[in-house]
């Protein structure tokens, strides 16, 4: 009598018996499931020829070893975008800081590249005016801190009338800025020149120190050995942004303005005074007044045309 | 012989021998799988091919679970097959039903027994994809319920409902295929 069990564990068991698993042996059953499954496990199977094993071996090993030469070359890509993305995270996350540091920091060499790429990055005169008076800025921040401190400011301060006088530069080149630009940088050099007075009129906390440093320090402290700085810029920011009137050239070397009773500091831009004056071939004193604090006079600003190197204002 | 572990490791670490092996250990049973689920012996020799380029492909990321290895290697072939199933709809090709055996040179009882086989082959084709793997992991690798279970990530319950269900399906996929073949002799 067949019987054909409904329950699967039933099934299960009577397959077990007569197909065991992991061997060839098989015990006929009288249950129809149990005979179709005994007929496909007897049933001659597919089998792989010999030739086609070994072309499909040859095959694998033939992917296996592009598989291992892709990864060969994408290991030492993955590695390099590694180290960029992390040289780039680091980079970015610095850059606040180095923007923010003072000269005696670790990251100011820092702070220099990103004001080279900075310049480099503008390529229009207007651009490159607004450049030098964002580094003026820094400069005079730097120098506020410096000074905050007690330390030297002279330096970074040179550097940020070094920027303003590259601003002025452009800036006096007919046409070279709007009206709007020529307004915002006159208003934003007044404004760090006026940062840069108020350090200077800051008493430094050893005025004996800075007296004998080569290098004058950012005050009105007298020195001995050195003449007394002014932080005060030559040129006024109206008289040195403005584009002169056809009427009023820029002031040459051959100018009478030049006032060969007032020197200008060793660390201030001579702007033709040294040649002018020391030279011997003086040009009558015409009396004008020197600006308060001993700078250059007013209206001389950087060699017309001569803009200071990309990096220029750097200490 | 070293256990599969070590051969899979190293393989895994570049070693091409070690995947010559794996390909020795496995190819058979990976192609008797795929040929039962395909029509042609050309198509089960590219889509063994396919497995083991696959299976090289993945060898890095490959990581040891509770599954065995062979496991992953149906799944696999499972994918593939189901792939080239999906192809051959579309391109709505005839199935070549009897490869590429050449029946006229077979001697007559050689000849029934190979129609009688690929009558059997093509009934299971008519299964669900996972009756189909039940049946052959079952009763052509002569693997145990719970090897099965393993296998395809199922408990040994469901492997045995599986299993019953698909002989049904099986026998009555068969006796169709008979009386057709019955109805066609008849009317030829």
């Amino acid at each position: 009598m067949t019987t054909t069990p409904h329950d699967p564990d039933q099934l299960a068991q009577r397959l077990d018996a007569a197909l065991p698993a992991d061997s060839d042996a098989a015990t006929p059953d009288d249950d129809p499931l149990v005979t179709m499954a005994l007929t496909v496990a007897t049933a001659p199977h597919p089998t792989l020829s010999p030739d086609a094993a070994a072309r499909i071996r040859a095959k694998t090993l033939r992917a296996y070893d592009s598989a291992r030469e892709a990864r060969r070359v994408h290991i030492p890509l993955g590695w390099a975008a590694a180290v960029a993305a992390i040289m780039t995270g680091v980079l970015l996350g610095l850059t606040p800081a180095a923007l923010a540091s003072l000269p005696d920091e670790a990251l100011y060499p820092m702070k220099g590249i990103i004001e080279q790429v900075e310049f480099a990055a503008a390529r229009s005169p207007e651009a490159q005016a607004f450049t030098y008076l964002l580094h003026a800025r820094r400069r005079a921040d730097e120098a506020q801190g410096l000074a905050r401190r007690g330390q030297s400011a002279s330096e970074v301060a040179r550097a940020a009338y070094d920027a303003l006088a590259a601003a002025a530069g452009i800036a006096r080149q007919e046409g070279m800025l709007s009206a709007a630009a020529l307004s915002q940088l006159n208003a934003e050099t007044m404004a760090i020149t006026a940062v840069l007075d108020g350090i200077a009129d800051t008493p430094q906390p050893d005025a004996s120190a800075t007296a004998t440093t080569s290098v004058p320090t950012a005050t009105h402290t007298p020195s001995p050995t050195v003449p007394s700085p002014s932080l005060t810029p030559a040129p006024t920011a109206e008289s040195n942004l403005s584009p002169p009137p056809a009427s009023a050239p820029i002031p040459t070397d051959d100018d009478a303005s030049i006032d060969c009773s007032n020197p200008p500091p060793d660390w201030a831009p001579a702007e033709g005074w040294r040649e002018r004056c020391e030279s011997g071939a003086a040009p009558q004193d015409n009396g004008s007044a020197a600006p308060s604090g001993g700078g250059p006079p007013a209206g001389v600003g950087p060699p017309e045309g001569a803009g200071p190197p990309a990096g220029a204002g750097r200490p | 012989m070293p256990p599969l572990d070590d051969i899979i490791r190293r393989a895994q670490q570049g070693n091409r021998d070690a995947v010559g092996r794996l390909y020795d250990l496995f190819s058979e049973r990976i192609y008797r799988y795929v040929a039962y689920r395909t029509a042609n012996t050309g198509d089960a020799e590219d889509l063994t091919a396919e497995v083991f380029v696959r299976m090289v492909e993945g060898l890095p990321s490959y990581r040891r679970t509770g599954a065995p290895f062979e496991a992953w290697l149906y799944r696999i072939a499972a994918a593939r097959v189901a792939d080239y199933h999906r192809r051959e709809k579309r391109r709505q090709q005839v199935e070549l039903s009897e490869g590429l055996v050449d029946e006229a040179t077979l001697p007559e009882q050689q000849l029934q027994e190979q129609q009688e086989v690929e009558r059997l082959r093509r009934a299971l084709r008519q299964l669900g994809d996972e009756h189909q793997t039940i049946l052959i992991l079952r009763f052509v690798e002569r693997k145990s319920h719970e090897e099965v279970a393993l296998i395809l990530n199922k408990s040994v319950s469901a492997v045995k409902s599986g299993q019953h269900r698909a002989l049904l399906q099986l026998v009555k996929a068969v006796g169709s295929e008979a009386k057709l073949r019955h109805y066609l002799r008849g009317t030829s």
